[in-house]
């Protein structure tokens, strides 16, 4: 057996040999008695509640039924209308309470929308299970707390009858008769083991209760958990498209300011070298200078227009997939087959991940596969477009968490797609990209 | 006096552009920014050659070559020359659909830093001639696979062919005898299934309508 610890809460306690001489029946008994805080708590309003109730149980006894069927009704719409609302403060009185037994708090039960206060104290299933709740804690918690009240006298009688057998003759316990103080120190015995049997009565009652307010407040957290990961899923969509429409920002900036400057400053020189040339003769160095001068800045243009379609391709946003994957693996060293049986455009989102997705395919294809050939093949399934680049390589590729390959699936599962990849030893390498048309 | 419009929307540009021609012997009658201004100019005017941009205002699209072919089909071949910041294989197929391609020019804008070779361009294109940058021949070229038939210095003939180069200019870039270039043209029209032709202009458009059937 391990060594002994310091139990944490009523319910470990309960199941050592020294749990009667611990504080846990104690804490245990106090949380049962704080049922008449929730008691007062749910009268103030409650009498509405209880009163009609009471009237009708009068008028049933008088044998009116009518008048008790009426009443029961007014109660019983008191008891909908108000549960909702005194749910909330005696629920946080439980919860407060509960740490007697088990110490960790439990879950703030959530709060609800602002400026719904109508709608979330009526129509979320949250307020009325925590209605439910609340009723079900009252009967129950009353309900031990009389069955406590009532063998507790019974132990404290059977535990005095020597005393009482000692001055009157006999004693009378329920079914028990002692008539001779051996027998009534036997009832006194017998009040005893009633008085442990109540110790764990009372701390069994309030573990049930507090197992009882976890799994009602666990509905919320799963319930939270659920509506919290919706959101991420949300908030990564709009942090791709953000992204996204960031790249063709800044694509367009470079378009209408540093490229169309570049352009007019490499039209000059070209205008300025003709001039000098034709003035100065070929062989003039000032014409030599020129002439590195506009070929340099023609190297730069180059260089730009590379990065610009290296950011967002404005292809891809004018024409679309095809025409930009053309424009792509046109400047690659092997020959790269396009093909597509798509009639009409995706929509951009889509056109944009299989962009980059198939370009970083296409770069693995070029920097580790050794291939002489690849194909691009773009088509529908259902929903889904879906994107496949295949070569005829020498395989092997694999998704490392840091490769090219990882950060497409990451791509991908932002947009919900998918990403399949075979690369045996030896090739082909096929990798298929599957992304919904709608999210 | 080559009488022109001009349409290109950034401004800067613009102004260069309208320097660049004029500086080449060109009258700019006319410089706008996006494609309805361009036929209201072109309306008005009646040029000899439109120089265009094809991504203009409001849609940044194609608006520039809608433009182009509209007026293409009101004024007969109306010498146009279409800028383009990319290779579009469908833009260079709408404008040679266009007037049986006939005067016409699909270039990249940063030819237009090539002061001699673009002024040769729209010379080319006013006369009737077809003009079409290299990058678009070289893009379909790598798409057909009946071209694998042809040696590397045919390539580079046809290439030349397709920016409409006559015999002797491919000879003299080439540095190599006219009969020899006539030899190699003889063979690309062979392995390619074309009957020969003395017209080069036929030449180049049997060649791009060889090339867009075969992409």
């Amino acid at each position: 057996m391990p060594p002994e610890t310091r139990p944490e809460n009523a319910w470990q306690a309960l199941r050592r040999r020294r749990f009667l001489l611990g504080r846990w029946p104690w804490r245990a008994l106090a949380h049962t008695a704080l049922t008449l805080v929730l008691w007062a708590i749910f009268m103030v309003p409650g009498i509405a509640v209880v009163a009609p109730l009471g009237g009708a149980v009068a008028q049933l006894t008088q044998g009116q039924f009518a008048g008790a069927v009426g009443l029961m009704i007014l109660g019983l719409a008191f008891g909908v209308v108000l549960l909702p609302l005194m749910a909330t403060p005696m629920l946080a009185v439980d919860r407060w309470r509960a740490r007697l037994v088990d110490p960790p708090s439990l879950p703030a039960p959530p709060r609800g929308p602002a400026g719904a206060w109508w709608r979330d104290r009526y129509l979320t299933p949250r307020r009325w299970r925590y209605a439910g709740y609340v009723a079900v804690t009252l009967v129950l918690q009353t309900g031990l707390l009389a069955a406590l009240s009532i063998l507790g006298a019974a132990a404290a009688a059977l535990v005095a009858a020597p005393v009482l057998a000692s001055r009157q003759d006999p004693v009378n316990v329920g079914p028990w008769q002692a008539d001779d103080p051996a027998s009534a120190l036997l009832l006194a015995a017998l009040g005893v083991v009633l008085f442990v049997g109540l110790f764990y009565l009372w701390t069994a009652g309030a573990c049930l209760q507090v197992v009882l307010l976890r799994r009602t407040l666990d509905i919320d957290r799963v319930e939270r958990l659920t509506e919290e990961l919706t959101e991420v899923g949300a908030s990564r969509t709009r942090l791709v498209d953000s992204f996204d429409s960031e790249r063709r920002r800044i694509e367009r900036d470079l378009h209408d300011g540093a490229q169309q400057r570049l352009v007019t400053l490499a039209m000059g020189l070209g205008v300025t070298r003709v001039e000098v040339t034709e003035a100065l003769g070929p062989d003039h160095p000032a014409s030599a200078g020129v002439a590195a001068a506009h070929d340099q800045a023609k190297v730069l243009m180059d260089e730009l227009r590379a990065f610009v379609r290296g950011i967002h391709p404005q292809v891809l946003t004018d024409v679309g997939l095809v025409a930009a994957l053309d424009q792509l693996t046109a400047s690659m060293q092997i020959p790269v087959e396009v093909t597509s049986n798509l009639s009409d455009r995706p929509p951009s989102h889509v056109e944009t991940t299989a962009y980059f997705a198939t370009s970083e395919a296409l770069t693995n294809v070029a920097r580790h596969s050794g291939a002489a050939h690849a194909w691009v093949s773009i088509g529908r399934d259902g929903e889904d477009v879906v994107v496949e680049v295949r070569d005829d390589g020498r395989g092997g590729a694999t998704t490392r968490p840091d490769s090219g390959l990882s950060g497409m699936a990451d791509r991908l599962a932002a947009v919900g797609g998918s990403l399949w990849l075979s690369s045996p030893p030896g090739g082909p390498t096929v990798v298929r990209m599957r992304i919904p048309e709608s999210r | 006096m080559t009488r022109v419009v001009l349409a290109e929307d950034g401004t800067l540009l613009r102004e260069g552009l309208v320097g660049l021609l004029a500086r080449l012997g060109f009258d700019v009658v006319a410089a706008v920014g996006d494609g309805d201004a361009l036929v209201a100019a072109v309306n008005e005017h009646h040029p000899d050659l439109v120089v265009t941009d094809i991504r203009m205002p409001p849609g940044y699209s194609d608006e520039g070559l809608r433009a182009a072919r509209r007026l293409r089909e009101q004024y007969g071949a109306l010498p146009v020359v279409a800028l383009s910041q990319y290779v579009e294989r469908s833009y260079a197929e709408d404008l040679l659909d266009s007037a049986d391609g006939r005067a016409v020019g699909y270039l990249l804008k940063d030819r237009v830093v090539d002061i001699a070779e673009f002024g040769q361009a729209l010379r080319t294109v006013v006369r009737g001639g077809t003009v079409v940058d290299p990058e678009v021949v070289r893009q379909l070229m790598r798409r057909s696979d009946p071209l694998d038939r042809l040696t590397e210095r045919e390539r580079e003939v046809l290439a030349l062919l397709a920016e409409g180069h006559s015999n002797l200019a491919i000879a003299e870039r080439l540095v190599v005898t006219e009969a020899a270039v006539n030899k190699h043209v003889g063979n690309i029209l062979a392995k390619l299934d074309l009957p020969p032709s003395a017209d080069s202009n036929r030449r180049v458009l049997a060649v791009l309508t060889w090339l867009r059937r075969r992409s």
